[in-house]
C-alpha cells in the first residue's frame, strides 16, 4: 500500500508538471511560416480572418477605448520578419500637421518596439511592430499586442477622427 | 495481492512517468537547441565581433555596446544593447540636438514619420529630454541570424545616410528639405508594398527603382528594354549603390547576367565599400549570383571600409557556405596568378625599357678633334666650339634625364615586390609607379633642351621606348591619360 501510495504521489507529481512543459505554445525561437501563423493567433485566442492570397496579412481584431481596431498579421516575402501593422482611416484635408507629426515621433521614443508612421501619399496614419521571425515567443507576442491595443487607444481620437 | 497491485500500480506510474518524459524531450531538446539564439550580455560582443565590428563599452564591462558604421563617408556610433528583461536587441543611434523643437519645420517631422512607413523595422523618433531624432531598430531576441543583422545595420546606415536633410538641423532651410521631396519612394513594379500588406523593405539596396528600372524578381525583361532604350547600366542610387548591388542582392541570377552583358561594373562600391558581389553574399547567398558575379570580373580582394573582403562575408552567409567559399578562393587563387604573370610581364618590359634609355642616355665626352702637335686650323676651332656647345646642352639635358631613371628605379622595385609576392592591393601601387614613369618620359621628351638635341644629333634619333609600358599599364587597368 505504501508503494501505491508513492506511484499516486510519484504520478501526480507528474501531471502537475505536465501542463507547463507540455502547453501547445510554440518553443522559443519557432520560426513562422504562413501556415503556423493561424495555428499561433488561434492558440493565443484570436479568430484570424484567412486572407484571400498567401500576399496578404491575417487580420485579426484589437479592442481598445470600447472600439475594435482590424490589426493585419504577415511575414515580409524572405519570412525574416513577422509584422504586425494597423493602418488608420484615411484623414481629410492637408492630413497629418507638423505637430502632431512631432507628437507621434515624441511617443514612438518610449513605444518600442511598436512605432508610429504616415503616409502622406493615403493621408493614413500606420502603427507596426517588427517581430525577427524565429525569437517569437507567445508571451512576449501577447505583451506586445496588449502594448500595441494601449497605443492604439491613445491615439484613438486622432485615429478615428476624419479631420 | 496487494503487493502485486502495489507492483502493477508502480509500473503504471513509470510507464506513464516514461511516456511523460518522452514527451517532454520531444518539447526540452528545442529548446535547449534555440538557447544559444538568444543573445546574453557576453554573447551579444562576441555577436558583433563575429560580424566584423569592435564593440567598445567605455568604462564598462557589458551593454550597451558601441559600433561604428559609415553615414554619408563619416564614423557615426551606433549602440547595441539588450532591454532589462533581454528580450529585445536595441540598435539605435541619438543624432545631433536640433535645439527648441518650435524650430524643426513641419516638413521634417512629417518627412521622418513618412520615412517610418518605408525604412521600417528602422523607426525614428523624437527625443524631448535630449531634444534629437532618434533612429532606432528593436529586434526580438531569438533567432536573429548573422545574415539579418548585418542586411538590417546596413539598412540602418543606409535611411540614416538618404534622411541627413531632414534630421541634421544643419540643413534645413526656409523652404522643405530637399530630403522631403524623396523619402516616399515611388513603388517598384512587383513590390508588395500596399496599405493591405505593410512594409517589406527590409534589405538595402534591393528597393532603389533607378529611372523606372526595377530589378526586383521578374523584372529581368523589364531591365533588358530599359538598358536597350539607353538607361545607364551603372546607373548609381542613393550611397552609390548599383543596379547589379540591386539585383545581386535580390538573387535575380538572369537580371545580374544582363546587366553585366550591358556593361555593368562589378566592382563599383558604395560608399561603405561594399560591391555587388559583397551585396549577394550576405543578402541572399545565390551561388547563381555569385557564381555570375565572379565569372563577369567580380574582384573578390576589393575591401569595404572595414576592410573585409567578400571572402570576409561568407561567415555570414548560411547557404551553400563551402561552395561559395571555394569558388571565391580559386577566383582569389587565379586572381594573384593572373597578378603574379602581369608583374613579371611588366618587370620585364621596365628592364627593356631601363636598357632603351641608358642607350639614349646623352652625355659624352668631347671628342678628340685637334691633331697634338699641330697648330689648329679655323675650323678645328669651330668644331671644338660645336661639341663644347653640344655637350653642355647634353649635360644640361642630364638635369631632365635623372627624375626618369630615379622613376624607372622606384618601378623596377614596386614591380618586382609585386612578383614576389602578388597581392592584388598592390597593383595600384605599380600603376601609379609606372604612371609617374611615364609622365617623366613625356616630360623629358618635349622638352626644348631635348628637342633642339635632337637636332643637334640628327640621324641619331634619341628613343625613349616607352611602348610598353603604356601596354602593361593598359593590363592593369587603367591606360595613361
Amino acid at each position: 500500500m505504501e508503494v501505491s501510495r508513492k506511484a499516486f504521489l510519484v504520478l501526480l507529481g507528474a501531471v502537475w508538471a505536465t501542463p507547463t512543459l507540455a502547453q501547445n505554445e510554440p518553443p522559443r525561437g519557432m520560426r513562422l511560416t504562413q501556415d503556423t501563423i493561424k495555428t499561433f493567433l488561434e492558440n493565443l485566442g484570436y479568430t484570424p480572418d484567412v486572407p484571400s492570397t498567401p500576399d496578404h496579412p491575417y487580420i485579426i481584431y484589437v479592442k481598445a477605448n470600447a472600439a475594435s481596431f482590424p490589426v493585419g498579421v504577415t511575414l515580409n516575402p524572405t519570412q525574416n520578419v513577422l509584422w504586425l501593422f494597423a493602418t488608420s482611416p484615411q484623414l481629410d484635408g492637408e492630413g497629418l500637421t507638423g505637430e502632431l507629426a512631432l507628437r507621434l515621433l515624441q511617443a514612438n521614443d518610449t513605444s518600442g518596439p511598436a512605432y508610429f508612421s504616415y503616409s502622406r501619399e493615403e493621408k493614413r496614419i500606420g502603427l507596426w511592430i517588427a517581430f525577427t521571425n524565429g525569437g517569437i515567443t507567445p508571451g512576449y507576442f501577447r505583451t506586445q499586442l496588449e502594448q500595441f491595443s494601449r497605443l492604439l487607444g491613445q491615439i484613438s481620437a486622432i485615429w478615428t477622427s476624419r479631420k | 495481492m496487494a503487493q502485486r497491485q502495489d507492483q502493477r500500480n508502480l509500473r503504471l506510474a513509470a510507464s506513464l512517468i516514461l511516456s511523460l518524459c518522452t514527451g517532454v524531450s520531444l518539447v526540452v531538446p528545442a529548446q535547449a537547441q534555440q538557447a544559444p539564439d538568444r543573445l546574453t550580455a557576453a554573447t551579444l560582443k562576441a555577436f558583433l565581433y563575429n560580424l566584423g565590428y569592435t564593440p567598445r563599452t567605455g568604462a564598462r564591462t557589458g551593454p550597451p555596446y558601441t559600433i561604428t558604421g559609415i553615414v554619408n563617408g563619416s564614423p557615426r556610433s551606433i549602440t547595441v544593447t539588450l532591454s532589462p528583461e533581454e528580450d529585445e536587441i536595441i540598435v539605435f543611434t541619438e543624432l545631433p540636438s536640433v535645439g527648441d523643437p518650435v524650430r524643426i519645420p513641419a516638413s521634417v517631422s512629417l518627412g521622418l514619420l513618412a520615412e517610418n512607413r518605408h525604412a521600417g523595422p528602422p523607426h525614428f523618433s523624437f527625443d524631448p529630454d535630449g531634444r534629437r531624432f532618434v533612429l532606432r531598430v528593436v529586434f526580438t531576441n531569438g533567432g536573429l541570424t548573422p545574415v539579418s543583422f548585418r542586411t538590417q545595420v546596413e539598412f540602418f546606415l543606409d535611411v540614416l545616410s538618404r534622411t541627413a536633410s531632414l534630421w541634421d538641423s544643419s540643413k534645413w532651410t526656409a523652404s522643405p528639405p530637399a530630403g522631403t521631396q524623396t523619402t516616399e519612394k515611388p513603388v517598384e513594379p512587383g513590390e508588395k508594398v500596399t496599405a493591405e500588406t505593410g512594409p517589406v523593405r527590409d534589405g538595402s539596396p534591393d528597393n532603389y527603382a533607378a529611372e523606372g528600372v526595377a530589378v526586383g524578381p521578374g523584372q529581368a525583361a523589364k531591365v533588358q528594354e530599359l538598358l536597350d532604350a539607353g538607361t545607364d547600366p551603372n546607373w548609381r542610387g542613393p550611397n552609390e549603390t548599383t543596379l547589379l548591388m540591386g539585383a545581386a542582392s535580390r538573387a535575380e541570377p538572369t537580371t545580374v547576367k544582363i546587366l553585366l552583358a550591358k556593361g555593368a561594373d562589378p566592382n563599383l562600391q558604395n560608399i561603405a565599400g561594399v560591391t555587388a558581389l559583397m551585396y549577394s553574399i550576405f543578402s541572399t547567398g545565390s551561388y547563381a549570383v555569385i557564381e555570375a558575379l565572379v565569372r563577369g570580373g567580380a574582384d573578390v580582394d576589393l575591401r569595404n571600409t572595414h576592410g573585409e573582403s567578400a571572402i570576409s562575408y561568407v561567415r555570414m552567409t548560411d547557404a551553400r557556405r563551402l561552395e561559395i567559399l571555394n569558388l571565391l578562393v580559386n577566383a582569389a587563387i587565379l586572381n594573384h596568378l593572373s597578378v603574379a604573370a602581369m608583374a613579371q610581364r611588366t618587370l620585364a618590359d621596365i628592364g627593356e625599357f631601363k636598357k632603351a634609355f641608358t642607350n639614349s642616355m646623352v652625355l659624352r665626352m668631347p671628342m678628340q678633334i685637334i691633331s697634338p702637335g699641330l697648330e689648329p686650323t679655323k675650323e678645328d676651332v669651330e668644331r671644338l666650339k660645336q661639341q663644347i656647345e653640344r655637350t653642355t646642352k647634353e649635360r644640361d639635358l642630364m638635369n631632365y634625364q635623372s627624375p626618369v631613371w630615379d622613376e624607372i628605379v622606384k618601378a623596377e622595385t614596386v614591380a618586382s615586390q609585386l612578383a614576389s609576392n602578388p597581392l592584388p592591393e598592390r597593383v595600384a601601387a605599380v600603376r601609379a609607379a609606372l604612371e609617374r614613369l611615364l609622365s617623366r618620359c613625356t616630360a623629358l621628351t618635349s622638352s626644348k633642351e631635348w628637342k633642339e638635341l635632337v637636332e643637334l644629333r640628327l640621324g641619331h634619333p634619341i628613343l625613349v621606348g616607352d611602348a610598353q609600358l603604356r601596354r602593361d599599364l593598359r593590363h592593369l587597368g587603367e591606360a595613361p591619360r
